[in-house]
């Protein structure tokens, strides 16, 4: 075993001084990134790059990738306390996370997403030495028909998060569908439904979507609770830790979460939050408490954030053996290694497997350290809970609005952000569930590209969605989910109108 | 960053005031004739995201020119990420008469007018230099059927809806047009053929790796790295002739089987509209001086990408000629938005 050998060399460079240093300002700054709402790992590594030119190439990659650590770690946070994803992979973390919150359960939530994420990153890290040079074909198997078949699955998946009333989900789905479609088209190179403006010729961002319908529009309701002298401190119930209860339930789906989010972080496409959403419905399709998801359960939040790091392990995996960023935060990385005059290609595992190794060696220590990091945090994070109404709802404006402006400078994406404010305000007096349109921003452009894709090369024949065992597998698994979220609910009320809402 | 915002104007001119006479005198400054030079802070605008390959060569530039002592150490790449570089190419044009910003751009500068995507005309802008240049090559899966570019042709010619080609980027790009200039060379309708379009050149390496699709087109120094592990192989370039290198030496052009393929996806520095003629000269001058360099030698060898240098006056005349051609083109393809 000849990587043997470079993994423990790998580890000696990572231990030098200097680069645990690096380490430590890598995770650092990563929190900070992660935890401001907009700029997730991607914006923050491609800030940080300028300034790591002209350091020794192997210690500025060691910083890099504890960034991106620590802004995975970082993005639960305010998903957890303000209801606000700091990146697109924490909306998930934040449907049962906010909920705790709001049960004084805040302490426990940030703990198992420390925790699960310790436990992915590391368990990830090792899948990542073991398995990179066997698994790094597997992603190539993965053509357009197969990211449709998957991504239709992660669909159907969605539709189980529709809550209560399967026509409102349904609704805020289509709507996010529809919104998908504006911007120039990949296939055609046309632009759709622009309006003329160029600030949305690349699309709606999924972010300003997320930040609008979750944050600002807590922030209106607050604000009007506030106002009728109704708004209440959340504050903290029972210890910051987990219980034992609480600890019983959240192992288990960190195990699942950290396979889900390793594999899926080695496909091309989708990044972290896919891996999120399959693991949250997982976890959610095997609870016997199915109804209770949404409302605060630890299982909900323990699955998707050992996923979400998990899923940057994976993502590593063709980055490191064939030179194929899958997702945005690899292709950052892929950058540096260009600006430091190193060849990213199928062939810089061989050519410079000291670089390699300890930079992934070094992700064992950041990913320690993070967790040394964080857990004293949690009892200065939860404070945030205590903060007067009447200052947190500024304040929560204040880190929004930074974080959306961060992300291209432009004052017309804050615009946007806020009508999707003004539109959650709406689904929330109506009671529609906005996480549904939300993911659907996220699913639809790859859903539709994908599609035409495959059907390109097919020459418009459909039978390629068939012609893969992987396109089956995930083809079947859809039929499958379609009959438990569809058919049987539809059977049982038939029988016993009253049981309905029960699932 | 934000404390050079913070800065009023007075004193961020005194700032840059400072380090150039620190480059005076550490006699870094590469001219010596009096004539305009800036005096505040300059603006390297890019219209894509930190990391991209476009972002690389803004940053290449300012670092470059930061080097040569022509502006200020506080100047920073400015990302106007949106709408293919519109976003960009309006905050620059906006800055009317300002010498202070300069942009990076390549050919979306013509072709983003003529497929609709933005109303700005090339001639808003004023042109300072070409500063690179990059060639598309052709390559297929080692294991792939294909034998060479003469084979492609034939099994064109046979089925013109056999074949599948990656187009990385889409429509609208220079690989998307390398395509389309084989199916007219060829007389085939490009309709028939089966172009897909991926977000970028990963994913279209990605699908051609697991022969997902036939044919790759796209920057050489993209695919370059695969070739060397065997994983793919070059059949053609699109380009007037061979390329000099070891790898790219064997790799005929299309133009040698008879097919009429050749582009350049040359890179450019453009500046707003109504600037002096000491301002263009300063610009002009300092970005031959950066092509000249050792380390823009280097960069273009590491990226294998191809050196070219034009003066402002060639890339003003450069954007005439190859906007007529675009505009031929794209009419002949159907896609033309504009009247004119």
């Amino acid at each position: 075993m000849e990587s043997f050998s470079y993994i423990l060399a790998g580890f000696a460079t990572a231990l030098q001084p200097v680069n645990i240093w690096y380490t430590f300002i890598g995770c650092l700054m990563g929190t900070v990134v992660g935890v401001l709402p907009g700029l997730g790992p991607a914006a923050g590594m491609a800030l940080l790059l300028p300034i790591t030119f002209g350091m020794n190439p192997t210690s500025a990659l060691i910083m890099l990738c504890a960034m991106y650590g620590g802004a995975m770690y970082g993005g639960s946070t305010t998903s957890i306390l303000i209801n606000t994803p700091g990146e697109s992979s924490s909306v998930m973390t934040m449907l049962d996370g906010y909920q705790m919150a709001k049960k004084g359960r805040a302490g426990a939530a940030l703990a198992v997403s420390a925790i699960g994420s310790f436990f992915a990153g590391t368990v990830g890290m090792l899948l990542l030495s073991l398995l990179a040079v066997p698994f790094s074909q597997f992603a190539l198997r993965f053509g357009p028909a197969e990211n449709f078949t998957l991504i239709l699955f992660a669909m159907v998946m969605v539709s189980a998060l529709t809550g209560k009333s399967m026509v409102r989900g349904m609704f805020a789905m289509v709507l996010g569908l529809i919104v998908c479609t504006i911007g120039i088209d990949l296939q055609s190179g046309m632009p759709r439904y622009t309006g003329g403006i160029p600030e949305v010729q690349d699309g709606i961002s999924f972010l300003l979507a997320a930040v609008g319908l979750f944050a600002m529009s807590e922030v209106f309701c607050t604000f009007e609770r506030h106002m009728k002298g109704k708004a209440e401190v959340l504050g903290i119930e029972g210890p910051l830790w987990l219980t034992r209860d609480e600890w019983k339930r959240s192992y288990m789906p960190i195990i699942r979460g950290t396979f889900i989010g390793f594999f899926k972080g080695m496909l091309p496409g989708g990044g972290a939050t896919i891996a999120t959403m399959i693991a949250y419905t997982v976890e959610r399709s095997i609870s016997k408490e199915k109804e209770k998801f949404g409302t605060g359960m630890i299982e909900g939040v323990a699955g998707p954030e050992a996923a979400n790091n998990a899923s940057s392990c994976g993502s590593m995996v063709p980055l490191f053996t064939l030179g194929l960023p899958g997702t945005g935060t690899t292709a950052v990385l892929m950058a540096a290694l260009i600006m430091f005059g190193l060849q990213p290609g199928p062939l810089l595992l061989h050519k410079n497997p000291e670089l390699v190794w300890s930079v992934i060696d070094s992700m064992y220590l950041g990913n320690l350290m993070l967790l040394i990091l964080n857990l004293p945090l949690i009892s200065i994070f939860v404070r945030i809970l205590y903060i007067p109404t009447g200052i947190l709802l500024p304040l929560i404006v204040v880190i929004a609005t930074i974080g959306i402006y961060s992300i291209n400078n432009s004052v017309f994406d804050l615009g946007v952000m806020l009508s999707f404010g003004v539109l959650g305000y709406v689904f929330r007096k109506v009671n529609i569930s906005p996480a549904p349109m939300v993911l659907a921003l996220v699913l639809g452009k790859p859903l539709e590209q994908s599609f035409r894709q495959a059907m390109t090369i097919s020459g418009g024949h459909p039978a390629v969605f068939l012609s893969s065992a992987i396109c089956i597998f995930f083809l079947g698994l859809t039929v499958a989910a379609l009959f438990v979220y569809l058919v049987l609910p539809m059977l049982s009320t038939r029988k016993k109108p009253t049981a309905a809402a029960a699932t | 960053m934000l404390l050079s915002h913070k800065l009023s104007n007075t004193a961020r001119a005194r700032l840059a005031a400072a380090v150039l006479a620190l480059g005076f005198s550490h006699g870094a400054m590469a001219q010596s004739e009096p004539g305009w030079k800036p005096t505040e802070r300059v603006e390297v605008v890019v219209g894509v995201s930190p990391g991209g390959s476009m972002d690389r060569t803004a940053r290449a530039v300012r670092d470059a020119l930061v080097k040569g002592g022509f502006i200020s150490q506080t100047s920073v790449v400015v990302n106007k990420p949106g709408g293919g570089h519109s976003v960009a190419y309006s905050y620059t044009a906006r800055q009317k008469g300002n010498p202070h910003v300069i942009q990076v751009t390549g050919m979306p500068i013509l072709t983003n007018r003529l497929l609709g995507r933005s109303p700005i005309n090339y001639k808003e802008f004023t042109p300072l230099g070409v500063v690179f240049s990059e060639k598309t090559a052709f390559a297929v899966r080692t294991e792939s059927p294909i034998k060479d570019a003469r084979d492609l042709v034939d099994r064109l010619k046979l089925d013109p809806a056999g074949i599948s080609f990656s187009v990385s980027s889409g429509v609208g790009t220079v690989q998307y047009f390398s395509v389309a200039q084989i199916a007219k060379s060829l007389g085939l309708e490009l309709k028939k053929l089966k172009t897909v379009s991926f977000k970028g050149s990963s994913e279209g390496i990605t699908a051609t790796l697991g022969g997902h699709v036939d044919v790759l087109a796209t920057a050489v120094g993209t695919i370059a790295p695969f070739v060397e592990s065997k994983q793919l192989r070059f059949i053609a370039l699109a380009a007037d002739e061979r390329m000099t290198d070891e790898i790219m030496a064997n790799v005929p052009t299309w133009r040698e089987v008879g097919v009429d393929a050749s582009f350049d996806m040359w890179r450019a520095v453009i500046a707003p509209k109504n600037l002096t003629a000491p301002q263009i000269k300063f610009w002009e001058g300092a970005l031959k001086a950066i092509t000249m360099s050792d380390e823009w030698k280097k960069l273009i060898e590491e990226q294998q990408l191809s050196a070219r240098y034009n003066t402002a006056a060639e890339t003003a005349a450069l954007m005439d000629k190859e906007d007529k051609m675009y505009h031929e083109l794209l009419s002949a393809l159907g896609l033309l938005a504009v009247k004119d």
